[in-house]
């Protein structure tokens, strides 16, 4: 409210609006006002910690409570909790809602853990997690806030990685070459993305969720082919590992290419990247006849900066300016790799520092007029 | 669908799932066969469930999953259980025998799902030296091949009687 006031203020000043007008939005700003951020985050904070310490007691074993008090106890804390979350939503209180049901997404998880303590049962991490993401599903997609939906996806895409780093099927086909299913990740992550915006609209806390992921696997799966080497295709088992990453960006592009809602130029830049994203994957069959230390460099700049100008062309200027910073870092890099022995002189110290403090200086002068100029060129 | 019966099943089909998870497992608890099995272990810790001890049952068979050392995939595999103590393994399902676990080979080791004891942390070192030391069984409740831990036995007495008595 503080920040429209002092807009509203300065645009009045300026003789962008009258007085009048500026009270009335204040006044309109001020009825429409939602349920306070600050509020909301405490309130999930406490329930959060609640929830923890309930996932803690539990880890501590009850030695002394019988086991069929600590389930029954349990399940009339779920049915209560989720009773008053029910009620809440009929009453249209959205606040006490969503603090409830991020609430049981805790108390679920720490059932299942009580269950598998009661009754010894075997098994990983990732199938608790999985059998809490299946369970919480629907929960996590009827959610109008951000924090469940978050939690939800941190817990499935957390799954998926514990799957692939311990005794699973994943591990058997991925465990060595592990790098080909960051290779698919981002594609399943985007696609998944696209569905909630089917599904949910784009300005959907699921949508979010799922596209703030999507972007994470592509850092990831960037830069884990910049630093993995040649090991991880020296055991490859067979070369089937790449077919769901084949699948996926093929579904991926098909979806691009037809879509209605994408100018050309934003079709182009994405089909950059799905394609440009796939490269760096086989680039070590190559690896005696390419300049590998070159053509990596090259694929990462390539792909941030498409997805750099595609943010900008759909207003996301915070991701724009992120990906540049993350493109200047690349470059700095990859001028250390280039001129390493220099770097390590006092000569080379002193001019690199120079070369940053240059180009820091340049980017926050100019940065405006490149985001200008981006947005300019992308949404002709 | 509208949005409040979307809301309404979200909430209830999490409750209804575990509680069906859990009373499956009180019944087969309930209705399977007292086994009990030797082990030997050791003792880490689960970040949800707490501290437990794994343990391998010693089932009393040399040769277990001979000729899967090599295989990337598991194979089912079975150990019959005998009152005369002379168990034996094989991967075709033992018809004339009365108990027996089904499990799958992983390699060259015998997975039957039967390796962790949720125990209180304050025990955990007196029961981890008890179970590296062979003192240790489990009971199990046995039904159509599927084991369910009830209890641990150190010396042929439940755990927590032992620990009282010591």
């Amino acid at each position: 409210m503080n920040k429209i006031s002092r807009k509203l203020t300065e645009w009045t000043t300026h003789g962008l609006l009258t007085e009048e007008q500026k009270q009335s939005i204040l006044k309109y700003e001020e009825e429409s006002e939602g349920p306070s951020k600050v509020l909301f985050g405490f309130m999930i904070l406490g329930f959060s910690i609640i929830g923890i310490g309930v996932i803690s007691l539990i880890a501590a074993n009850w030695k002394y409570i019988p086991d069929s008090m600590k389930l029954g106890g349990n399940f009339l804390l779920l049915i209560g909790v989720a009773t008053f979350a029910f009620k809440k939503f009929s009453e249209g209180k959205e606040l006490a809602y969503e603090v409830a049901t991020a609430f049981l997404m805790f108390l679920f998880l720490a059932t299942i853990g009580l269950i598998s303590q009661i009754y010894h049962t075997g098994g990983e991490l990732h199938q608790a997690l999985f059998l809490w993401c299946f369970i919480t599903a629907l929960i996590a997609f009827t959610s109008k806030r951000s924090f469940v939906p978050y939690l939800w996806c941190a817990g499935f895409f957390g799954s998926i990685l514990l799957m692939l780093f311990n005794k699973s099927f994943l591990y058997r086909y991925y465990g060595k070459s592990y790098v080909l299913f960051f290779m698919a990740l981002p594609y399943l992550s985007v696609l998944l993305t696209i569905l909630m915006r089917k599904l949910k609209g784009r300005e959907s806390p699921q949508y979010n969720a799922f596209n703030y992921w999507s972007v994470k696997w592509l850092f990831l799966g960037l830069f884990a082919m910049e630093v993995m080497g040649k090991g991880q295709f020296k055991f490859l088992t067979t070369h089937g590992l790449y077919v769901p990453g084949y699948l996926m960006s093929t579904l991926l592009i098909v979806i691009i290419a037809t879509s209605q809602n994408l100018s050309q130029l934003q079709k182009t830049l994405l089909l950059i990247l799905c394609v440009g994203y796939l490269v760096p994957f086989h680039l070590y069959y190559f690896e005696e006849h390419l300049p590998l230390f070159l053509i990596k460099p090259a694929v990462t700049i390539t792909c941030l900066i498409s997805l750099a100008l595609f943010s900008v062309s759909i207003g996301k200027d915070k991701l724009f300016s992120k990906l540049l910073t993350l493109v200047g870092l690349r470059f700095l890099v990859l001028y250390f790799q280039a001129f390493g022995g220099l770097a390590y002189t006092g000569f080379g110290l002193i001019l690199s520092g120079l070369i940053i403090i240059g180009l820091v200086y340049q980017w926050n002068k100019h940065r405006k007029k490149i985001e200008n100029w981006a947005k300019g060129m992308v949404l002709k | 669908m509208n949005q409040k019966k979307l809301v309404l099943i979200g909430l209830i089909f999490p409750i209804i799932v575990l509680m069906g998870l859990t009373i499956h497992k009180k019944i087969k608890v309930e209705a399977g066969t007292k086994i009990i099995l030797d082990i030997e272990g050791y003792d880490p810790r689960d970040l949800l469930s707490g501290h437990y001890i794994i343990f391998r049952v010693n089932y009393g068979i040399k040769k277990m999953c001979s000729g899967s050392r090599y295989r990337q995939t598991k194979r089912d595999a079975y150990v019959c259980l005998r009152e005369d103590g002379k168990n034996y393994f094989t991967y075709s399902r033992p018809r004339s025998c009365l108990n027996y676990i089904k499990g799958n080979c992983q390699g060259s080791r015998f997975k039957d799902g039967l390796d962790r004891f949720y125990i209180p942390q304050k025990d955990a070192p007196k029961l981890d030296k008890l179970v590296r030391g062979k003192k240790g069984s489990i009971e199990v409740s046995l039904s159509k091949g599927k084991p369910i831990i009830t209890e641990m036995l150190i010396e042929g007495v439940p755990w927590k009687e032992y620990l009282e008595s010591e």
